[in-house]
């Protein structure tokens, strides 16, 4: 009965109602179905809008990498002594230029002052590349040439001193975002239109490396044999417990193994994840070849606290940590600092030579000393049994041939790889030009120069290109 | 979110004005000889002075191109801070203390500090992107991919052409890459730059929870770590 009554009620509420029903969903799915067009609209302008901020700072970067790069080339060939060297250097000058000056052109401002830049950019470029073709044609060099190429480098430098400046305000949110909006509006007057071909960007200008500070030598390890890999192959097991030992050695601590995988990278290893004494997660990870037991990897993601101890004792702890591991005759040979914590780059030594292309990395934990990471790789790839020559030239003659301009700090043998990845014996030489750095080396069997380096001092220690 | 979007849509603004203030400053440096400024002094030179001081900290007021009191009190603490003399007048030794080299000569001037801070601060924005719930090791190693990538003759060979590939980087693609990345993915970005890789060689990774296409499980995978998959 009451069921029954239900139902009618329900009904004649409705047949009450109906009316305006109809309209009402017509309505609703008319605003709904406008909503959901506007919000496609909408997603489509955010979408396209993120697109073109994505190209826009594409060009920006790439352009502030290009000036740098103009900047660092300028100043190696201004340091180069051989006609040779400084017709390369010039040339990729001028590679540089013309990829400045493509990125330039992709970023959506136009006016007299982005001329100005453009010419700049247009003018060392051309001037450089002169100067290559007469160094081609076996002619030498001028001093006002000399001079004209001082200026160039100098104007290089304050543009990418402004463009870093650029960056940096933007990074560090120094201008808000509000005050930007408003002053960019000012300053523009309306948006800008960016129609802009989506994909115009020259394959060539791709062509140029970046910067990855990693050692002057750090190689680029892929698709090859590892040379220095000996050894027969280890269980799971027996890596888990050599990757225990790699960290424990030296320290009163016991670490408790969480997990062990397999990692089939460019040397297939077994990747250790280690907890450290009442922790129940691991926070370290160890990757332990396959073939030979040797360890690879080694990264300890605690937080560290403040730094107390100084970069030296630093550089001694992690030699310390090296040798206690059997890993003898590494030279330390650089040091960058950041974040609390410092890398050692070491260097295998052969009868005093520094063989570059045998590098190991240490971090080093700035606030207790403790070592929180290891890099072998590059060592594993490259370390072999090698037979040095006798060198066809003395240190003297071989000095006789660097630029004089330069003071020389140091001279010393050493082995460095050549892109291809040859090794050469050079004499290498540190020196500075007023209060830049350089290290150039001197072929030590036929006296080519063979690379110039530039050494700019970071907060974070020193930087090669 | 809100702030995630204000950002997208600022950025454009902001490259705009960056680069083209930037080209304003250098065109200016180029252009302009540094003369001697005093109190009285007027003009571009003067607002270049007043925001090169206001940006260090010395001088509070607006960058007006008018050499007043303020500007002379703010030159003179710029100049005893760098031991200068402090008479308030900006003449050569000033105006190199202040990054404008008066000497226009043939000689060779020493770099203004060329850095890799811009492509660290890069590389982390889309670790943070692409990793912020990624333990330390996958944020690494998402860093390690992107700068393989820019070793790899089968990309790009910059950083920014790596990472701004149209579709390589989701968080790219949607922006979230704009956001101010944490402190973990800045340490994380500068362990991969010196050299850690924890994918050892590795150009491709992905996340098998999220859709992808069925290409990318073609890849010889290396190792997983976290999240994601990361292959040759």
């Amino acid at each position: 009965m009451r069921r029954k009554r239900l139902e009618i009620s329900r009904k004649g509420i409705f047949i009450l109602k109906r009316w305006w029903i109809i309209p009402a969903l017509a309505a609703i799915l008319a605003v709904g179905g406008l909503a959901y067009w506007g919000y496609g609209l909408s997603r489509d302008r955010e979408q396209i809008v993120t697109y073109m901020n994505n190209n826009n700072q594409r060009a920006f970067y790439q352009l502030v990498d290009h000036v740098e790069n103009m900047e660092v080339m300028l100043s190696k060939g201004l340091v180069s002594n051989s006609s040779l060297q400084r017709m390369m250097i010039f040339s990729d000058v001028w590679q540089e230029s013309y990829a400045a000056r493509e990125t330039l052109a992709q970023i959506p401002v136009t006016g007299p002052s982005l001329t100005r830049t453009s010419t700049f950019l247009t003018q060392a470029g051309d001037y450089v590349w002169s100067l290559a073709k007469k160094f081609v044609r076996g002619e030498d060099v001028k001093p006002e040439e000399i001079a004209k190429l001082n200026e160039l480098h100098t104007e290089a430098g304050f543009l990418a001193a402004e463009l870093e400046n650029i960056e940096k305000s933007a990074a560090d949110r120094r201008l808000t975002w509000g005050e930007i909006k408003t002053k960019s509006e000012e300053d523009m007057g309306h948006e800008v239109n960016v129609p802009r071909g989506l994909e115009n960007i020259n394959r060539k200008m791709e062509d140029f490396p970046t910067l990855i500070y990693d050692g002057p030598f750090s190689d680029h390890i892929i698709n090859r044999e590892p040379r220095g890999l000996t050894g027969s192959p280890v269980s799971k097991d027996r890596a888990a417990a050599l990757a225990r030992r790699f960290v424990e050695t030296g320290t009163s601590k016991q670490y408790r193994v969480v997990k062990t995988e397999e990692v089939n990278g460019i040397i297939p290893a077994f990747r250790v994840y280690l907890a450290p004494p009442q922790q129940a997660e691991a926070t370290v990870t160890v990757d332990i070849s396959q073939k030979g037991g040797h360890p690879l990897f080694l990264l300890n993601a605690r937080v560290v606290n403040k730094a107390a101890i100084s970069s030296d004792k630093a550089v001694s702890l992690a030699r310390s940590f090296l040798e206690k591991r059997n890993m003898s005759d590494m030279k330390p040979t650089y040091f960058i600092e950041q974040q609390n914590t410092g890398i050692v780059i070491f260097e295998y030594e052969q009868d005093g030579v520094l063989i570059y292309p045998d590098l190991m990395k240490v971090k080093v934990a700035l606030d207790n000393g403790e070592i929180l990471g290891f890099e072998g790789t590059g060592f594993l790839m490259n370390h072999h049994d090698r037979k040095l020559p006798q060198p066809r030239l003395s240190e003297s003659e071989a000095l006789r041939l660097v630029n004089p301009n330069l003071k020389i700090t140091s001279k010393r043998l050493a082995v460095i790889p050549r892109e291809n990845l040859e090794e050469v014996l050079v004499y290498e030489f540190k020196g500075t030009l007023r209060q830049d750095s350089f290290i150039v080396y001197i072929n030590a069997m036929t006296g080519d120069e063979e690379q110039i380096l530039k050494v700019i001092e970071t907060n974070s220690g020193p930087l090669m290109m | 979110m809100r702030e995630v979007k204000g950002g997208k849509f600022l950025v454009i603004p902001l490259l705009i004005l960056a680069v083209f203030s930037g080209i304003l400053i250098y065109s200016r440096t180029i252009a302009a000889q540094t003369p001697k400024l005093y109190w009285g002094s007027s003009g571009a030179d003067v607002s270049k002075v007043q925001t090169k001081l206001r940006d260090w900290g010395y001088y509070k007021g607006p960058v007006d191109g008018v050499y007043g009191a303020g500007t002379a009190d703010a030159v003179k603490r710029f100049q005893a801070k760098n031991g200068l003399t402090a008479d308030g007048v900006v003449g050569p030794a000033t105006w190199e203390a202040l990054g404008f080299p008066t000497a226009r000569s043939g000689e060779y001037q020493p770099s203004r500090g060329i850095s890799a801070r811009d492509d660290i601060y890069l590389l982390a924005r889309v670790v943070n992107g692409e990793a912020a719930n990624e333990p330390h090791l996958g944020k690494v190693a998402v860093a390690a991919v992107i700068l393989n990538r820019v070793e790899s003759d089968k990309f790009p060979n910059t950083l920014a052409g790596v990472i701004y590939q149209p579709h390589a980087f989701e968080s790219i693609t949607n922006g979230i890459a704009n956001r101010q990345p944490s402190e973990e993915s800045v340490k994380a970005a500068q362990d991969a730059m010196n050299g850690w890789d924890p994918t050892q060689g590795a150009l491709f990774f992905w996340n098998p929870s999220k859709p992808v296409s069925s290409w990318i499980w073609s890849r010889p995978i290396i190792t997983t770590i976290g999240d994601h998959v990361f292959a040759k």
